[in-house]
């Protein structure tokens, strides 16, 4: 009995401990806050390189065995920070759901990695002007012959799995349009998306159209087939930068319109298969107030 | 950002689901470790030659390479060849084999550790192999390593993180889906420790009065104890310190 | 074709194995000092450093491995501190796996008898005499064994770092499937490199057992 009560006394006493360190955490990050950087670009013109925050899903972003980082998205923002008098650009690979909790822990100075411009991110984070732009897809196993054309379809069948990029727009679509929970599968990355369709875990996978496009070159041998969905809208992808960066986020916007203006956007979208045209006409603050249909 | 507890408030019910499949995942994974750990245990006694050392090599494999990449085998790899286990089935049987193989090596300390006297009186008894290792040895034998069994299994509850990358939705599954939503971890991944640490508590009461019921001494010069061999033949150290993260 | 998948696969697992190698290394080393500094502080005659060390030793072993370098990886940046992911994982790992260790050297320090303590004081030794030469030559090879576990362990702990994207080899095999979709011959690889790594340590650690007790001691 008295190793009992010892126990006890010990047990409390750790959880007093662990207690108070909560308390420490949350006073030392009362004091933290609220500095403000007047001159971002201007530091990071002087330090010389942007740290880009991606996560390796081609063909928005490509990472090769070197760690030489490509693809549309990056390949973009490095012709505009170029342009910004920034020449060199770091990848902060992360997986995508950590994209943004990345940035805001201060891990990269931007985000240019297929970030759908959402409503619920632009509370979060500051997006550049639309830059990529997509439609959303359904992958299905060929032999599977579903009609599934929207989310809503998604939802009235009940023996779906749907499989989701883990912290993608597809998820937050799929349960607004009234998908459980329960059925939607965290996909972490493409192959094993594609696994998952195979081994039946999943039997639809929603993703980005290039990005579905690609996997589906990449399993030549296999029977896969593709449908674009039809009540989700054009999704266009902006950088991302923190909040309190609104400032370079406005230089990268001025410098991204002359891009879009003198052509070097289209050659360098044509150049990974996505569509120029697709990101005309359309504007952060559209997405940013999101879509009362769905 | 800064702590809030508005999402420690909104993060708890889902960590409560997740703790849920943890408990679960913890318990199911240690039953399979136990069995398939005493049949390892004694087949690695009883076979020699090519089949011995087939076994061993096995085992060794297994203990030392990553759970992870075990686990992203048995969820990837195994649908290749016709197996499709649900993911939590693929964490079921990922942790219990890999446990197996720690545990493997506590039942042999246990029975290593039984005088040979013994297996001599029950020879001279005229028992059988299987009334020998039934009636005689493995009693004793697990008995004796009964607290051992417990350490691992506090060791195995702190390992099951590892389940949210193959798309088993427990504690830390949960709050980083949360956290993927609400684009923070800090307050989920704190109250994830914090839930750990709990647990871990809780975990040790239990095993303390489980191993005080199944009628172990456990103190710190404990005999039976401190004369079992450890993986590496470590004499005279406290087997419960021979204890992984 | 598969050459060029070949030598991609090769370069990729070569860079990942040299994170992975640094972080055990490194992290084998913070977690010795770790389990020196804490496990001989638990048995301190200072009521404030064992009361430390007893924090240090419960919160680490307490929460996960994984939590910890998650934690230090997303969430110690709010508090003002950017840990680089490596130095995040080798944190995480050497402070987890060092906690594991102070208990190893607190117990086989007090398995010590107490009978060579009373012949210390008897002789009149000092406390760091009795320590550096009683104590700890009979202690340190009990300790290694052990050791070498804790030291196997965070060689694979260490593939976690794969989820916060440091790259690791279990992160290169990672990005190798999604750049060819390929899954069976990255995972494969990757487990007979750790494989590989396994029976280093566990060489290594026989040699060293072997070096610091010639004739094994008997207690």
């Amino acid at each position: 009995m008295i190793s009992f009560s010892k126990k006890i006394k010990k047990y409390s006493f750790i959880l007093g401990i662990s207690l108070s360190f909560l308390y420490f955490i949350h006073s030392a990050d009362c004091r933290a806050n609220g500095e403000s950087r007047p001159t971002r670009l201007e530091k990071l013109q002087k330090r010389g390189y942007v740290r880009i925050g991606l996560s390796n899903e081609p063909p928005w972003t490509v990472i090769d065995a070197d760690g030489q980082v490509g693809g549309a998205g990056p390949d973009l923002t490095h012709a505009v920070f170029q342009r910004m008098g920034v020449s060199e650009l770091q990848g902060v690979l992360s997986t995508f759901g950590g994209l943004i909790p990345g940035l805001l822990a201060g891990r990269s100075d931007a985000i240019s990695s297929g970030l759908f411009i959402q409503p619920g991110r632009c509370q979060a984070v500051a997006f550049s002007e639309p830059d990529l732009c997509d439609r959303e897809a359904f992958l299905m196993k060929k032999d599977m012959p579903l009609a599934l054309k929207t989310y809503r379809d998604l939802a009235t069948d009940s023996s779906l799995q749907v499989g989701v990029p883990a912290g993608g727009t597809e998820e937050r679509e799929a349960l607004a349009a009234g998908v459980p929970a329960s059925r939607l599968v965290p996909v972490p990355d493409g192959p094993s998306g594609m696994i998952m369709l195979l081994a039946g875990r999943i039997q639809v996978y929603s993703l980005p159209a290039s990005s579905a496009q690609h996997l589906v070159d990449l399993w030549r041998g296999q029977k896969f087939s593709l449908v674009t969905v039809e009540d989700a809208p054009v999704m266009c992808a902006g950088t991302a930068f923190s909040p309190n960066a609104v400032d370079l986020r406005d230089a990268y916007d001025h410098v991204l319109a002359k891009l879009k203006a003198d052509g070097t956007y289209d050659r360098i979208l044509r150049a990974h298969g996505f569509d120029p045209s697709l990101a005309r006409g359309h504007t952060r603050e559209e997405f940013c107030r999101g879509k009362e249909s769905l | 950002m800064t702590w809030d507890n508005h999402f420690v408030v909104m993060v708890f019910p889902y960590l409560l689901k997740g703790l849920q499949v943890t408990i679960i995942a913890t318990l199911c994974s240690f039953a399979v470790a136990v069995c398939l750990g005493l049949a390892i245990a004694v087949l690695e006694k009883i076979t020699r030659g090519p089949i011995f050392f087939l076994i061993s090599g096995v085992t060794h494999f297994i203990r030392g390479t990553p759970l992870l990449v075990q686990l992203f085998f048995l969820y990837y790899l195994l649908p290749y060849a016709n197996i499709t286990l649900p993911a939590f089935g693929c964490g079921i049987l990922g942790f219990g084999v890999h446990y197996a193989t720690y545990l493997s090596n506590v039942y042999k300390s246990g029975i290593e550790a039984i005088p040979v006297l013994q297996w001599e009186v029950s020879k001279a008894c005229n028992f059988s192999p299987f009334q020998t290792w039934r009636y005689v040895i493995l009693p004793q034998a697990i008995r004796s390593v009964l607290p051992v069994l417990g350490n691992y299994f506090i060791a195995l509850i702190k390992e099951t993180p590892l389940l949210s990358s193959i798309s088993v939705m427990e504690m830390m599954g949960e709050a980083s889906l949360f956290g993927d939503m609400h684009y923070r971890y800090l307050e989920p991944i704190t109250m994830v420790g914090v839930l750990f640490l709990a647990l871990g508590m809780v975990a040790r009461g239990c095993v303390g009065s489980m191993t005080r019921i199944l009628g172990v001494l456990r103190e710190k010069d404990d005999h039976s104890a401190s004369s079992l061999k450890g993986p590496y033949e470590n004499s005279k150290m406290d087997p419960s310190e021979n204890l992984i993260s | 074709m598969t050459e060029l998948v070949l030598s991609d696969l090769l370069r990729s697992v070569l860079r990942g194995l040299e994170i992975t190698v640094i972080l055990t290394i490194s992290g084998s080393i913070l977690a010795f000092v770790c389990a020196f500094v804490f496990g001989l502080g638990r048995v301190s005659r200072w009521r404030f450093i064992r009361v430390f060390s007893v924090c240090y030793i419960e919160l680490f072993r307490g929460t996960s491995v994984f939590v910890q370098v998650f934690w230090l990886y997303y969430a110690l940046p709010a508090f003002g501190l950017l840990l680089s992911p490596l130095l995040a994982g080798i944190l995480g790992l050497g402070l987890n796996v060092g906690a594991y260790g102070a208990e190893v050297v607190r117990s086989a320090v007090q398995a010590t008898g107490r009978d060579q303590y009373e012949a210390c004081c008897a002789l009149n030794f000092t406390r760091y005499q009795t320590f550096r030469y009683i104590i700890l030559p009979q202690a340190f090879p009990r300790m290694l064994p052990v050791f070498g576990n804790n030291m196997v362990e965070l060689m694979k702990a260490s593939s976690i770092v794969s989820l916060i994207s440091l790259s690791d080899i279990t992160f290169q095999a990672q990005q190798f499937r999604i750049r060819t979709g390929q899954t069976f011959l990255p995972f494969a690889v990757t487990l007979i490199v750790y494989f590989i790594l396994y029976l280093g340590i566990l060489f290594f650690i026989r040699s060293v057992t072997r070096l610091a007790n010639p004739q094994k001691v008997k207690v």
